[in-house]
C-alpha cells in the first residue's frame, strides 16, 4: 500500500493587496502560510506517507524571496528520503529565474520541469506522471497527452484547471475535461489551481483538488484541506485532512437603532465572544441607517475594537438616517441641495451614483453642522 | 419675529408713547397728523436705526433731525421683540446723538447682549443678523411707507439685485444654526483637512499620492530588478548550456589531440632510430676521411681558376701558331703593294686639284647636248623634204592666199549656185532673198573677190577695201556682178588654192620647227662649252673636248683610289702586327701561369708530376676534405634533430608519455563513446590552439556562470519582499481612490449647495409671483388671476383677460397698481419668512387706492398672513376699522389701536387702544 500526501496552492509568499492589510498584518499572514507548510510536512511524517505531491502555486513566482526558497528546501529535506514530487503551476513556473530552477533542492525533491509527462516511480508499484507549467499562462490541455496503462498504479500530478467548473474571475490554466483523466489511464489526478477542496465524482473521486491550505481571502472562508492518497491492492482512495489554522469570517451588524459608537463598538466586541480574542479573521460590515449623530468614525472603531480578534476589517455600508423627502420639500437651501442631488442620482448610472450618495450625505451633515467623515 | 412692545420717550410728535403690540394683525387707526406714520418711523429707527454703517450718511442724519421730538422729551424708544427661536429682546436708542447710543438685552436673561452682534459707530446692527436683511431691504418689502407703495426699487431706494441676494441668504439660513454658506464653508475645510488639493503637499491626497508614487518606484525598483535577474538567468541557462557544448568540444579536440600526439611521438621514437643508424654511418666517413683533414681544399677556387686560364692559352697559343704566319705574309704582301701604290700615287699627284667632280654635271650636258643635236637633225631633215614639195608652189599659193583665200563655204556655194543660173540675181528667190539680206555682211569679201578677179583680167581696179568702200555707197553691190566666167575663174582658182595649200602649211610647219630646234641646239651646245670652260684647253669640238676632260677626271679618280689602298693597307698592317704581338704575350703568360700553378700544386699534393696529373691529386685531396666536412656537419645535423625529437625527454620519458596519452584516450572514450573513430584533417598544432581555445573560453564561460549566480543571488538581496510592497501600492491605491471620492463627493455637495443658492435666487420670483397671482384674482374678485414678478426690475406683469396678453400692472387702474405692488410686499415678505425669522409687516396706509370690497378682500388676506407674519398697519381708513370690529373682533392675537389726532394736541403718550376680545 502506497500513501501519498497532497497539497497545492499554498502561495507563499503571495501579497495580500486586496484585503486592504496593513503590511505587518500581512506580514503575519504570510507567516501562517509558511507555518502551513510545517504542519503539512509534520503530518506526513507523522503519517508516514511514502511520497509528498505538490499540485503546483507552491509559491508566488514574482513575489517569492530567496530566503522561503531556503525555507521550502528545508522543510523538504526533512521528509528525505521521502520524495516531494513537485508540479510547477501557474504562479510557481519553472522558469530560469524562478526557484525552482536557481536553487539547489534536495535530493529527495524531484521537479517536474518539463511539459511532457515524466514518471517517478514509488514504493508499491504506483508511479506518478507529472507534468509543469513552463510559463505563466499555460492554456494547453496537457492531460489529453497522458496515456499510461499496464498492472501498475498510475497518478496524475499537474496544475490544471477543470473547465467544467472554473469558479467566477478564475482562470483556466492546462484546461482539461473531466473525461481525460479516465482516458489517461491514471487510476486519479492529483491536482491544483482551484482553493476549495474538491473530490470529483464524490462517490468515487478520479480528481481532487485540496484546494489552498490556508484561506487567502475572506472568499475563502470554512475549513482547508490536504488529501490523503492510498493506493493498495482495491484501488485508490482519497482523504481529505482538514490542516488550516487560520479561518476567515464576515459578520453584518446592523446599526439602526444604535445611537452611539459606543453602541457599535460593543455591538462589534460582542462578535467576538468571551473567550478571549476571536481566532479568526474578521470582517464585520456595518449596514442600515445610522442616526445623524451617529459618529461611524472607521479607524476609532478599528482602534478601540482590533484587539479582540486575531484581525479585525471594518466596511462602513450604512446610511445615515436623514429624512429626504421631509427635506426636499423646505423652501430652503438644504431642500433645494436635496432636490438637485436627488434629481442627479436618478440619472446617474451605477458608477456615479454611490459618489453622488456620499455628495448627499456629505452635503446634509455639513448642513447639520456634524463632522464629515470619510467612509 | 413679532414685536410685542413700544415705549417711546419722544420721537418726532410723539412723547411718552407705550403700547403692547399684538402678535398678529395690529391696526393702528387715528387721523392725520395722529403719528402713525412716526410711530411706523419709530420702530423702524429701533430696529435698525438712522445710520446703517459707520459713516454717517447726511441723508440719514437728515431723517434722524427730521424725527426730533417736538417737545423736550429725550429723544429715545424701546422696543421689545420675540424671535421664532424663542428668544426675546429689547432694544433702547437713544436718538439724541448722530452716535444713537444702543442697548440690546436678552429679556429672558436679562443680560446686555449688545457686544455680540458687534458694535459699531451709529449702530449696532442685531437685527441685520437676526433678520437677515439690510435696512434698506426690510424697507423695500416689509416696510411701505405713505406714497412708497409703487417705488419698491426706486432709485433712493434698493436695487431688486438687492433683494434677490437678501432672499438668497434669508434661505441659507435655512432656520438652522448653519447656513447654506457655513455648509460650503465647511464641506470645503473638511475638503482641505481631508482631501486636500494639488497645492496643499501635506494634505492627505498629495501626502498619500507621494507615497504611493514613491511605493511604485520601489516596486519598479524591484521589478525592474527581477527583470535583470530574469535576463540574467536567462543568460546563465544559454551560458550553461554553451559551457556544456564547450566542454564536449573540448573532449572531442582532447581526444583528437592526445591521438595525434600518440601518433607523432611513436613516429619520433622511429626517427629516433633512424637518426642513431645515420649517425653511425657518417662516423665511419669522418674516420675513413680524416686524413684529408688539413688539405687545402680552400684554396681550390683559386686552382681551379688558375687551371682553366691555363687550359684557355694552351688552347689559344696553339691555334693561334698558324695565324702567326698568315699574318706574317701578309705583311710581306702588304709592303710590296704598298710600293707600287705610292708609285702611281705620285703619278697622278697633279690631278689632286683637278675638280673631276663636276664630271657627272658635264656628263649630263653632254647627253642632253647630244640628245638636242639629234632632234635638230630630224627637223632639219624633215625640212628639207617639205621644202621640195613646197619649193615651187610657194609663189602661187602666196598669190592665191591672198586673191581666194579668204573666200569663205557661203561664199563658195553663193558664187557656185551663180554659176549654175546666171539669171538668178535678177530674180528674186528665197535664196537670192537670203542672199541679199546676207550679202551686206560680206561685201567686203566680194569687192576684194572682184578686185582680184578684175586684176586677173588686167582691168584696174580699186583696192578691195576702196571697193567695199564704193559698194557700200553703191548699196546693193555683189557677187551679181560678176559673170560667169569671173564666178568659174574664181571658183577653179579656189579649187588651186585648196590643193596646193596642205604642201605649203607642211613646209611653214616644219620650217618653224627646224627653227626651233636649232634654236635649243645652240643653247645646248653654249651650256655645255661653258661648263667646261677652264677645264679643257680646247673648245672648238665639244666632243674632244669632253673627252679630254673624262681622261682628266678619270686621273683624278684613279688617284684618290690609290690613296685609299695605301691607307687601307697601312692599317691592316697595324692590325696584323697587333695580333702577332698579343700571340707572344699570351706564350709568356701561359709559361708564368704554369710555373706558378705547377708549384702551388706540388706543395697541396705533396710530390712531383705534369700540371695534369698534379691538378688530378689536388681535387681528390678536394674531395676527401670535403666528405670529412660534410659528414661531420651531418652528424651535427642528426644530433640536433634527435634533441628535436625528444624535446628535452629521454626516449623512456616519451614511451611513458605515449602510454599516458594512450590511457587518457581511454577515459575519453568510456566517458563519450561517440569519439570513437573520430577524425580530423586539423594538425596537432591546430588541435592544440584549438583545445586552449575552448579552454580559455570555457574558463570564460564558467567565470561568466559563476558571476551571473552571484549577480542574481545578490540582486535580490536587500529589497523588501514584493508582496508588502505591493500591498502597500494597494492601501495606497486605495486611499487615494477613496480619498478622491471623497473629494469628489465633497466637491459635488459643494457645487450642489452652490446651485442651490442660486435656485433660491432665481426661484423668488416665480414664488412671489404665484403668491401675486394668487392675491389678485382674490382681491380683484378673478379678474386677474395671474402675475408675473420680473427679479431684475421687480415690475409686475399680469394677464389681462381680455386681451389674454401680459401687461404691466402701471397701465392698469390705480387701485388695482396699488393692490399688486401692496401683494408684492407681502408676497416678498412672506417668502422671505417662509425661508428664515419671520418678517413683521409694517404697512402705513396702504389701501387708499382700493375700493371697498378690494380693501376687505385684502384685510382678509392680511389677516390670514398674520398668522405666520406680524402685520402692523397703520391707517386713517374708516373701512379697515369697521372691518377689523366687524371681522377680528375676540381674536386675541389682533389688535386696534385708535391714536388721536394730535393736529394741535401736545403730544401723546399712549394710543387708545382697543382689543376686541369675545
Amino acid at each position: 500500500m502506497t500513501r501519498i500526501l497532497h497539497f497545492a496552492d499554498l502561495h507563499l509568499d503571495r501579497s495580500f493587496a486586496g484585503l486592504g492589510m496593513a503590511s505587518s498584518e500581512a506580514t503575519k499572514r504570510r507567516e501562517e502560510l509558511r507555518a502551513a507548510l510545517r504542519r503539512i510536512v509534520d503530518l506526513a511524517l507523522e503519517l508516514n506517507v511514502d511520497a509528498v505531491t505538490v499540485g503546483g502555486d507552491l509559491y508566488e513566482h514574482d513575489r517569492v524571496t530567496s530566503d522561503t526558497g531556503n525555507f521550502i528546501g528545508d522543510q523538504f529535506s526533512r521528509l528525505a528520503p521521502r520524495p516531494v514530487l513537485i508540479a510547477p503551476g501557474n504562479h510557481d513556473p519553472y522558469v530560469p529565474d524562478g526557484l525552482y530552477w536557481r536553487l539547489r533542492w534536495p535530493d529527495n525533491v524531484r521537479i517536474f520541469d518539463s511539459m511532457s509527462w515524466q514518471p517517478v516511480q514509488l514504493a508499491g508499484s504506483v508511479t506518478v506522471w507529472g507534468v509543469g507549467h513552463r510559463g505563466p499562462a499555460i492554456r494547453d490541455n496537457l492531460l489529453r497527452d497522458l496515456r499510461v496503462d499496464g498492472a501498475q498504479t498510475n497518478v496524475a500530478l499537474f496544475h490544471g484547471s477543470d473547465v467544467t467548473s472554473v469558479p467566477e474571475g478564475k482562470s483556466a490554466h492546462c484546461p482539461f475535461e473531466r473525461e481525460d483523466v479516465a482516458r489517461s489511464g491514471a487510476a486519479f489526478a492529483l491536482l491544483g489551481h482551484y482553493h476549495d477542496m474538491r473530490l470529483w465524482p464524490a462517490d468515487s473521486p478520479r480528481y481532487g483538488y485540496p484546494g489552498s491550505p490556508e484561506p487567502l481571502d475572506f472568499s475563502e472562508e470554512g475549513p482547508h484541506h490536504v488529501l490523503l492518497l492510498t493506493a493498495g491492492e482495491g484501488g485508490v482512495a482519497v482523504a481529505p485532512l482538514q490542516i488550516n489554522e487560520v479561518t476567515y469570517q464576515t459578520k453584518v451588524i446592523d446599526v439602526g437603532g444604535i445611537s452611539s459608537s459606543d453602541g457599535v463598538r460593543e455591538a462589534i466586541r460582542n462578535l467576538a465572544g468571551e473567550d478571549g480574542p476571536s481566532p479568526l479573521v474578521t470582517r464585520v460590515v456595518l449596514s442600515g441607517q445610522s442616526e445623524v449623530e451617529l459618529d461611524l468614525d472607521k479607524d476609532a472603531l478599528l482602534r478601540a475594537s482590533a484587539d479582540y480578534f486575531r484581525y479585525l476589517d471594518i466596511v462602513n455600508r450604512t446610511e445615515p438616517a436623514f429624512d429626504f423627502e421631509q427635506i426636499r420639500e423646505e423652501s430652503t437651501t438644504r431642500g433645494a441641495f436635496v432636490r438637485m442631488l436627488q434629481k442627479r442620482l436618478a440619472d446617474a448610472n451605477e458608477a456615479e451614483r454611490g459618489v453622488l450618495e456620499d455628495a448627499l450625505r456629505y452635503g446634509l451633515q455639513a448642513f447639520a453642522g456634524q463632522g464629515i467623515r470619510r467612509r | 419675529m413679532r414685536i410685542t412692545r413700544i415705549d417711546v420717550q419722544a420721537f418726532g410728535c410723539l412723547s411718552d408713547f407705550q403700547e403692547e403690540i399684538a402678535p398678529g394683525l395690529h391696526i393702528f387707526h387715528g387721523p392725520n397728523e395722529a403719528g402713525k406714520s412716526t410711530l411706523q418711523q419709530a420702530m423702524l429707527a429701533l430696529l435698525y436705526s438712522f445710520y446703517e454703517s459707520d459713516r454717517a450718511r447726511s441723508s440719514e442724519s437728515r431723517s434722524r433731525e427730521r424725527l426730533i421730538p417736538w417737545n423736550d422729551g429725550r429723544y429715545a424708544a424701546q422696543l421689545e421683540y420675540e424671535l421664532q427661536d424663542g428668544h426675546a429682546y429689547r432694544v433702547a436708542r437713544d436718538f439724541s446723538s448722530t452716535d444713537v447710543p444702543t442697548t440690546l438685552w436678552d429679556v429672558v436673561t436679562g443680560r446686555d447682549v449688545t457686544d455680540d452682534f458687534g458694535r459699531g459707530r451709529h449702530n449696532v446692527p442685531f437685527m441685520r443678523r437676526q433678520l437677515g436683511m439690510t435696512k434698506r431691504v426690510f424697507e423695500a418689502c416689509a416696510f411701505v411707507s405713505q406714497g412708497e407703495l409703487f417705488d419698491i426699487a426706486g432709485e433712493a431706494r434698493v436695487r431688486p439685485q438687492e433683494i434677490g441676494d437678501t432672499i438668497v441668504s434669508l434661505a441659507d439660513t435655512a432656520r438652522r444654526d448653519v447656513s447654506a454658506q457655513s455648509a460650503i464653508d465647511r464641506l470645503a475645510r473638511v475638503f482641505r483637512e481631508q482631501v486636500g488639493g494639488p497645492q496643499a503637499r501635506a494634505a492627505p491626497v498629495p501626502v498619500a499620492r507621494g507615497h504611493l508614487a514613491e511605493a511604485r518606484r520601489e516596486l519598479e525598483g524591484v521589478q525592474s530588478v527581477q527583470e535583470e535577474v530574469r535576463s540574467d538567468a536567462s543568460a546563465l541557462e544559454t551560458t550553461m548550456r554553451d559551457a556544456e557544448a564547450l566542454r564536449e568540444a573540448i573532449s572531442r579536440s582532447r581526444y583528437l589531440l592526445y591521438q595525434a600526439e600518440i601518433t607523432e611521438l611513436n613516429g619520433g621514437l622511429q626517427r629516433l632510430r633512424e637518426l642513431a643508424e645515420r649517425a653511425a654511418d657518417l662516423q665511419r666517413v669522418i674516420e675513413e676521411h680524416a686524413p684529408f683533414a688539413g688539405f687545402p681544399a680552400e684554396d681550390r677556387d683559386g686552382v681551379v681558376q688558375t687551371w682553366g686560364a691555363i687550359r684557355d692559352l694552351r688552347e689559344r697559343v696553339d691555334a693561334g701558331q698558324a695565324e702567326v704566319e698568315k699574318h706574317q705574309r701578309r705583311l710581306a704582301e702588304l709592303a710590296q703593294r704598298r710600293t707600287s701604290l705610292a708609285r702611281r700615287q705620285r703619278e697622278l699627284s697633279h690631278l689632286r686639284e683637278y675638280p673631276g667632280e663636276k664630271k657627272p654635271t658635264v656628263d649630263r650636258l653632254l647627253i642632253s647636248w647630244r640628245s638636242v643635236a639629234a632632234v635638230d637633225r630630224e627637223a632639219q631633215a624633215r625640212l628639207a623634204a617639205a621644202l621640195s614639195k613646197a619649193e615651187g608652189l610657194l609663189e602661187e599659193h602666196d598669190q592665191l592666199h591672198s586673191d581666194v583665200g579668204r573666200l569663205t563655204a557661203a561664199d563658195l556655194a553663193l558664187l557656185t549656185e551663180r554659176l549654175r543660173d546666171p539669171h538668178a540675181a535678177q530674180r528674186p528667190t528665197i535664196a537670192g532673198l537670203l542672199l541679199a539680206a546676207a550679202g551686206r555682211a560680206w561685201r567686203m569679201i566680194v569687192a576684194a573677190g572682184r578686185w582680184a578677179l578684175r586684176k586677173l583680167v588686167r582691168s584696174p581696179e580699186p583696192e578691195p577695201a576702196q571697193q567695199a568702200e564704193a559698194s557700200t555707197e553703191s548699196e546693193g553691190a555683189d557677187f551679181g556682178s560678176l559673170t560667169s566666167q569671173e564666178v568659174a575663174v574664181l571658183l577653179h582658182r579656189h579649187r588651186r588654192y585648196l590643193e596646193i595649200s596642205p604642201a605649203v602649211q607642211k613646209y611653214h610647219e616644219e620650217r618653224d620647227a627646224a627653227g626651233r630646234s636649232r634654236s635649243a641646239l645652240d643653247d645646248s651646245a653654249r651650256q655645255l662649252a661653258e661648263a667646261l670652260r677652264g677645264l679643257v684647253d680646247d673648245l672648238s669640238d665639244l666632243e674632244i673636248a669632253h673627252a679630254v676632260f673624262s681622261e682628266r677626271a678619270a686621273g683624278r679618280s684613279e688617284l684618290e683610289a690609290v690613296t685609299d689602298q695605301l691607307q687601307s693597307i697601312e692599317s691592316e698592317s697595324a692590325s696584323v702586327e697587333e695580333s702577332v704581338n698579343q700571340f707572344k704575350a699570351d706564350q709568356a703568360r701561359l709559361g708564368r701561369l704554369e710555373a706558378q700553378l705547377g708549384q702551388q700544386l706540388e706543395t697541396a699534393v705533396g710530390r712531383q708530376g705534369s700540371l695534369e696529373e698534379l691538378v688530378a691529386s689536388f681535387e681528390q685531396g678536394c674531395r676527401g676534405r670535403q666528405a670529412l666536412e660534410n659528414a661531420k656537419r651531418e652528424l651535427r645535423e642528426a644530433d640536433e634533430r634527435t634533441g628535436m625529437v625528444l624535446g628535452g625527454k629521454s626516449p623512456t620519458e616519451l614511451e611513458e608519455l605515449i602510454k599516458r596519452r594512450e590511457a587518457e584516450v581511454a577515459d575519453l572514450l568510456s566517458e563519450s563513446p561517440s569519439l570513437a573513430g573520430a577524425r580530423t584533417s586539423d594538425s596537432r598544432e591546430a588541435l592544440k590552439e584549438a583545445l586552449s581555445r575552448q579552454a580559455a573560453e570555457l574558463q570564460q564561460l564558467q567565470l561568466r556562470i559563476r558571476g551571473l549566480r552571484t549577480a542574481i543571488e545578490t540582486r535580490l538581496t536587500g529589497l523588501r519582499p514584493r508582496a508588502e510592497i505591493e500591498e502597500e501600492i494597494e492601501r495606497l491605491e486605495r486611499d487615494v481612490a477613496d480619498l478622491g471620492k471623497f473629494g469628489q463627493a465633497l466637491n459635488i455637495a459643494i457645487e450642489v449647495v452652490t446651485q442651490a443658492m442660486t435656485e433660491a435666487h432665481r426661484d423668488f420670483a416665480p414664488s412671489v409671483g404665484r403668491f401675486l397671482g394668487a392675491g389678485l384674482e382674490r382681491i380683484t374678485g378673478g379678474r386677474y388671476q395671474k402675475a408675473l414678478l420680473d427679479p431684475a426690475t421687480l415690475r409686475v406683469t399680469t394677464e389681462v383677460p381680455e386681451t389674454g396678453r401680459l401687461q404691466e400692472v402701471e397701465t392698469l387702474s390705480r387701485g388695482t397698481r396699488a393692490a399688486a405692488y401692496l401683494l408684492l410686499r407681502v408676497g416678498l415678505a412672506q417668502h422671505m419668512s417662509a425661508m428664515s425669522e419671520p418678517v413683521p409687516l409694517l404697512l402705513d396706509d396702504p389701501l387708499v387706492d382700493l375700493d371697498d370690497l378690494r380693501v376687505e378682500q385684502f384685510l382678509e388676506l392680511l389677516s390670514e398672513i398674520s398668522e405666520e407674519i406680524q402685520v402692523l398697519l397703520f391707517t386713517k381708513d374708516e373701512r379697515t376699522r369697521v372691518w377689523f370690529e366687524r371681522q377680528c373682533a375676540g381674536d386675541p392675537t389682533h389688535k386696534l389701536s385708535v391714536l388721536p389726532s394730535r393736529a394741535l394736541a401736545e403730544p401723546v403718550g399712549s394710543a387708545l387702544s382697543v382689543r376686541l376680545m369675545g
